[in-house]
């Protein structure tokens, strides 16, 4: 029995101690000493970028009008405003990352609000005054110069920007232009400098290489001093270049792609340093966890460009949408007019574009570009994909004449054709993009932007209905007058307004404006513009 | 630094509640430390994460239902342990025994465990820790010091149970502006290719007190009320716009 007993309890035992050592098994380890450092680089170890810095832009309330009215809302009039105390207050600031260049002088940046700081003409295409063309020739008569726009700066004088450098001092900076090829904006300080910075310019990128992204970020954690400010900081992104794309003519990089998880929309317009504090470039595209850099060469080039006409320089302007034949499908092939053997070797070749739309008074549409052509080169040089055509167009600059090889539907050879190319900021404003207000197109020819009043909202202004403006063309007529932003047009000639499309100005002769300036009123006589413009 | 007093002192920021002062001589130290102050930072930032969840409030019924599980749990379990007592008695020693042993090889191997220093901490060591822009460095951040201090001794929160082994770095890339939920989140866990610094110099910027908020008529007798935020980061445009300076396909 005692045996008996005795073996049972040594039987429990050696399950119990099986099962003692299982689980002592599943418990955690120890921690051990590693045995290689950490990967994480320290910060003191990674030098620090001091090109990098950050830009406060500041709209007012006719600015923030301006660009509600450029915006996707449909706008027919202002029903009610909160405060309408002083609408060149200040109402908004947008905080971005700039770059200052070698000079310490010029910053580069990506701002997302440069179109409050232009006039209309900038936005809109300006086709050759020619009539259609019936055959190639006129093409020689027309005026496609290149486009030196009137406004170098802010509609009101000059932009509000601040440039706050990396040891905190802040500069105020003038708006020199926008360069239309890259979207980037060209600041240059007024007075004073940053420090001189030499060689701040990554002399080589490689796949692999450790990148930061610095953005301006908000410094959450610390009280904001006074009501309505904040803190800011510059915040950084860890990333790694997980492809170099060269230039279709492999005379540089075309644009450097950094793989990162933790990339958000906000890193767009970002800086892009490497462990060396030098500036790979500018962010300005995120897909996902990739991030497009716009490399330095490629930023200098902007400055050049804008620097060099002290105004804004448009990007090349064809006119045409399309496709590029690589994404192609059979069935869009045909629907352009393409029979089938033509579209299978197209599509066999992979390479070209498929013009599906061409703008009317376009430089393409001069040239007799058709929907269904299929360009293969530029100047003799392959075109493999969009990018390439538009680096093409780009090399090849507003103003400039570049050859076609096109196919075309029901042709067996290929078609050369001579294209002179214009400038145009936005492209996408000659496929029929119109604004979400009805702009008066008797004021806007004086060189006006309007939006209409409610009377509520005109009362609050000291006027009793009205137009107000919120653009003027520094060299128009109306601007010569006196007529100022932020001013309401009661009546024009007599004749009371209280919606946009209800002025009526008298053809060749002066017009007397009755408008309303800070609760008071004034009258102004506006010249008719000269013919010539 | 001796490396004594810097553990003293981070062992009373450990023990520190939200809204609680630092000791005089901490407050010296801070000023002095890089790597107390970088610690002190992190450490009252992961407390005003924690703090800013909030408590979450029981259902009504919770202790009725507590109560329940429990006397039925008490239930369940004693007629097993009579029936075990009555027939395996000399088993139930012999698992006694057992326990008594596995139970002391387990408390020797927690007490081997905890004499080693943690591994995070370590690591935290080994790189060089952030540094803070310190007063003297610019007016500007003087202020911003100042500022912060003050503003981190009244967000502390106070009692959180906090795993120091977390806590050696915390996020800082943070794009969010606006309050988030963080609850159901797994906590950020730094990575190779992340690191956080704090030495970055922070500046303020004066935004405006006045947001535009205006309602829109759009042609179809409908209103629309916009109220479009005073400060933007980024390339964020302030209000969406149909066009761009580079659309895809038009050239």
């Amino acid at each position: 029995m005692l045996a008996r007993t005795f073996s049972k309890s040594t039987n429990c035992i050696v399950s119990f101690l099986c099962l003692l050592s299982f689980a002592s098994a599943q418990q955690p380890q120890p921690a051990k000493k590693p045995n290689r450092p950490d990967p994480v680089v320290s910060p003191r170890e990674r030098r620090s970028a001091p090109q990098v810095v950050t830009i406060v832009h500041r709209l007012n309330g006719i600015k923030m009008f301006r660009m509600l009215l450029r915006s996707e809302q449909q706008v027919e009039a202002i029903a009610r405003l909160e405060d309408a105390s002083n609408l060149n207050d200040e109402v908004h600031a947008n905080i971005i990352a700039g770059l200052a260049l070698d000079d310490g002088q010029t910053i580069v940046a990506w701002l997302p609000d440069a179109e409050a700081e232009f006039g209309p003409s900038i936005f809109a295409a300006n086709p050759p005054e020619a009539e259609e063309p019936q055959v190639r020739a006129p093409l020689r008569k027309q005026r496609l110069k290149t486009q030196r726009f009137p406004f170098s700066g802010g509609m009101f004088g000059s932009a509000d920007l601040t440039v706050i450098g990396p040891d905190g001092k802040r500069l105020e900076a003038e708006y020199v232009g926008l360069d239309g090829v890259t979207g980037l904006s060209i600041l240059r300080l007024k007075d004073g400098s940053l420090p001189h910075n030499e060689a701040t310019s990554a002399e080589s990128v490689a796949e692999g290489e450790n990148v930061r992204l610095l953005n301006p970020e908000p410094a959450a954690r610390i009280r904001p001093p006074v009501n309505g400010s904040l803190y800011v900081r510059v915040g950084t992104t860890f990333g790694k270049i997980h492809s170099i794309k060269l230039a279709p003519d492999s005379i540089g990089v075309a644009r450097v792609k950094v793989e990162s998880p933790r990339l958000t929309l906000a890193n767009i317009g970002g800086v892009a340093v490497n462990d060396n504090g030098e500036t790979v470039g500018i962010v300005d595209a995120v897909e996902g966890p990739e991030a497009t850099i716009l490399p330095t060469a490629m930023i200098q080039r902007a400055a050049t460009r804008v620097l060099s006409q002290q105004a804004s320089v448009p990007r090349p302007w064809l006119g045409v949408k399309g496709e590029p034949v690589a994404h192609l499908s059979m069935d869009q092939f045909k629907n352009q007019g393409w029979k089938f053997e033509q579209a299978a070797s197209l599509m066999e070749r992979q390479r070209g574009i498929l013009l599906t739309s061409i703008a009317p008074s376009s430089p393409a549409a001069f040239a007799l570009l058709r929907p269904g052509d299929v360009i293969l080169k530029v100047n003799n040089q392959d075109v493999q994909n969009g990018d390439d055509f538009s680096w093409m167009l780009d090399e090849a600059g507003p103003s400039s004449s570049v050859v076609f090889t096109l196919a075309r539907p029901g042709r067996t050879i290929d078609e050369k054709v001579k294209v002179q190319l214009s400038g145009l900021i936005d492209p996408s404003m000659a496929f029929g993009f119109s604004f979400g207000f009805s702009p008066s197109p008797s004021l806007m020819a004086q060189g006006m932007e309007t939006v209409a009043l409610q009377p509520v909202v005109a009362a609050q202004l000291g006027a009793t209905s009205g137009l107000l403006i919120v653009y003027i063309d520094p060299t128009s007529k109306a601007s010569e007058a006196g007529l100022q932003p932020g001013d309401v047009i009661e009546s024009i000639d007599g004749k009371p307004l209280v919606a946009t499309g209800s002025p009526v100005m008298a053809a060749g002769s002066s017009s007397r404006f009755e408008i309303v300036r800070k609760k008071q009123k004034l009258f102004l006589t506006v010249s008719p513009p000269d013919k010539k413009n | 630094m001796s490396k004594s007093i810097c553990t003293t002192i981070q062992r009373e920021l450990d023990e520190m509640a939200l809204n609680e002062d630092c000791s005089v001589v901490s407050l010296e130290h801070l000023t002095q430390c890089d790597e107390c102050r970088d610690y002190y930072q992190k450490q009252t930032k992961l407390r005003e994460m924690v703090g800013s969840l909030g408590t979450v409030s029981a259902p009504p019924d919770f202790e009725i239902r507590l109560r329940s599980r429990l006397a039925r749990d008490n239930a369940s379990r004693a007629p097993f342990i009579n029936l075990w007592s009555l027939r395996q008695q000399n088993a139930v020693v012999a698992t006694v025994l057992v326990l008594l042993i596995g139970g002391a090889i387990l408390v020797t191997q927690l007490i081997k465990r905890n004499s080693e220093p943690p591994r995070v901490a370590e690591s935290a060591q080994a790189t060089t820790p952030a540094s803070v822009a310190v007063p003297k460095e610019s007016p500007i951040q003087v202020a911003v010091r100042e500022e912060h201090n003050a503003s981190n001794v009244e967000a502390t929160p106070a009692g959180t149970l906090i795993n120091k082994r977390t806590i050696a770095s915390t996020p800082r890339n943070k794009r969010n502006t606006v309050a988030a939920d963080f609850s159901s989140l797994q906590a950020p866990v730094i990575q190779g290719s992340q690191t956080v610094t704090s030495s970055d110099p922070v500046f303020p910027v004066d935004a405006s007190q006045q947001s535009l908020k205006v309602s829109l008529l759009d042609g179809r007798g409908n209103r629309k009320t916009i109220s479009v935020p005073t400060v933007t980061f980024g390339s964020q445009r302030v209000v969406p716009a149909p066009t761009s300076f580079a659309p895809k396909g038009v050239w």
